[in-house]
């Protein structure tokens, strides 16, 4: 029941992200891709625990809400992400956790080559290469997401966010040396830091309204 | 020829088919992948810590290794029941097991007694024993102290089958006083009466 109730509130964000456009505004439309460096932060001990390197890609829809307002603009984002992590022991352990993430952001451009953004990302593991992983992980995740762009007034633009994972991956119970169950664990939360680019599909804001 | 053939691929499905219905399914530990996730699933598998060793009952099989499969094993012995794990430490197979006096399980639905108890492992009624397969039966002289925890037994309806899961940790010291410390181990079996659970005639 808890996990249906989880996918409406997935699929009611996708429907905020997909058509809660303010239908009069000017908007670019771009695709993104590039890599991820992942890791998870806990407070149970994750031993020998390391990062991986992910990658991610979509598109992603910049619009300007507010005309007078030319610097301040809403960015939507489809995008499937690899993240996760690893622990090495006498072999690795690679944890590989892809989502399908819809980060909604505020981008600020005080000069016209340079942005920050910030917001919230929705997202919903899809896949993991773990056996039973999406029965051992919560799937839904929130994070907040704090980012830079460089060259965002080009047809191709660099950019570097970091997301931090807000919602416990796991619910899992703690279990003592001999045996003895000590409590519940609710922990691991993503942390990622992405650098990708960015190409518009058109260099021109696009009129969502004639 | 084509008669040859067949043959060849009926024996690779049966080969794929033993594989899949023996091995248990290994659920990696989120905290230690290294030990199977505690579940209550009947996954048949098993695993904990010898000391900085890890022993675990799924075992890898090869085309000319014979099949290892994940076997637990219950049985009255005299006026205790005996419970064993089958498994590997590194590359040496090892059993654990667990003696436990006056239970009264004579019948394979007798095993539910255990359910939820935690059984301290004094050495003297209660005993578990690290057996690895060069030092058998000179490991059954050295009675391992610890807990053993079936936290939890479920018997099928017509009372045929059950799915049993819990934890134990131990330590056994042997002769010379070296110690060995068995830890985090944790188990989940779906055990049948037919296969998993024997009464031996008494001698």
């Amino acid at each position: 029941m808890k996990n249906i109730k989880i996918n409406w509130a997935f699929g009611f964000v996708l429907l905020l992200a997909g058509f809660l456009v303010p239908v009069k505004s000017e908007a670019q439309v771009a695709v993104i891709g590039g890599g991820n460096l992942s890791t998870v932060r806990s407070e149970v001990t994750l031993e020998n625990k390391e990062a991986i390197f992910g990658y991610h890609f979509g598109y992603q829809l910049q619009y300007y809400p507010v005309k007078s307002l030319k610097k301040w603009s809403v960015i939507n984002e489809l995008i499937f992400s690899r993240k996760g992590y690893m622990q090495q022991f006498e072999e690795d352990y690679d944890f590989h956790l892809n989502y399908l993430a819809v980060p909604v952001l505020i981008n600020y451009s005080p000069i016209s080559f340079l942005s920050v953004r910030g917001g919230v990302e929705f997202s919903k593991m899809i896949s993991t290469n773990i056996k039973q992983g999406l029965k051992t992980y919560n799937t839904f995740d929130v994070g907040l997401v704090f980012g830079i762009t460089a060259f965002d007034n080009k047809w191709v633009s660099i950019y570097s966010r970091a997301t931090y994972g807000l919602l416990p991956m796991l619910d899992y119970v703690e279990i003592d040396e001999m045996g003895n169950f000590a409590g519940d664990i609710h922990d691991i939360r993503n942390l990622c830091y992405s650098l990708g680019i960015r190409i518009k599909l058109s260099n021109e804001k696009v009129k969502l309204y004639k | 020829m084509k008669k040859l053939s067949c043959i060849n691929k009926l024996l690779v499905l049966v080969i794929a088919l033993a594989a899949i219905a023996c091995n248990g399914i290994f659920v990696p530990d989120p905290i230690d992948p290294r030990l199977p996730k505690y579940t209550e699933s009947g996954n048949n598998v098993a695993g904990a810590f010898v000391n900085n060793q890890v022993w675990e009952s799924t075992v890898t099989w090869g085309l000319y290794d014979f099949f290892d499969t994940p076997e637990f094993y219950v049985w009255p012995e005299k006026d205790s029941v005996v419970i064993r794990f089958s498994g590997n430490t590194g590359d040496e197979s090892a059993y654990i097991e667990f003696h436990l006096k006056d239970w009264n399980i004579a019948d394979f639905e007798d095993i539910s007694k255990l359910s939820g108890l935690k059984i301290e492992l004094d050495g003297n009624e209660n005993s578990a024993y690290y057996i690895e397969g060069s030092n058998y039966p000179e490991a059954y002289k050295y009675k391992g102290i610890g807990q053993f925890y079936p936290k939890n037994i479920q018997l099928n309806d017509s009372l045929t089958s059950a799915t049993i899961s819990g934890t134990f940790g131990f330590t056994v010291t042997d002769s010379v006083g070296v110690n060995i410390k068995i830890t985090y181990g944790r188990f989940d079996y779906r055990i049948s009466k037919e296969d998993d659970f024997f009464v031996y005639p008494e001698w």
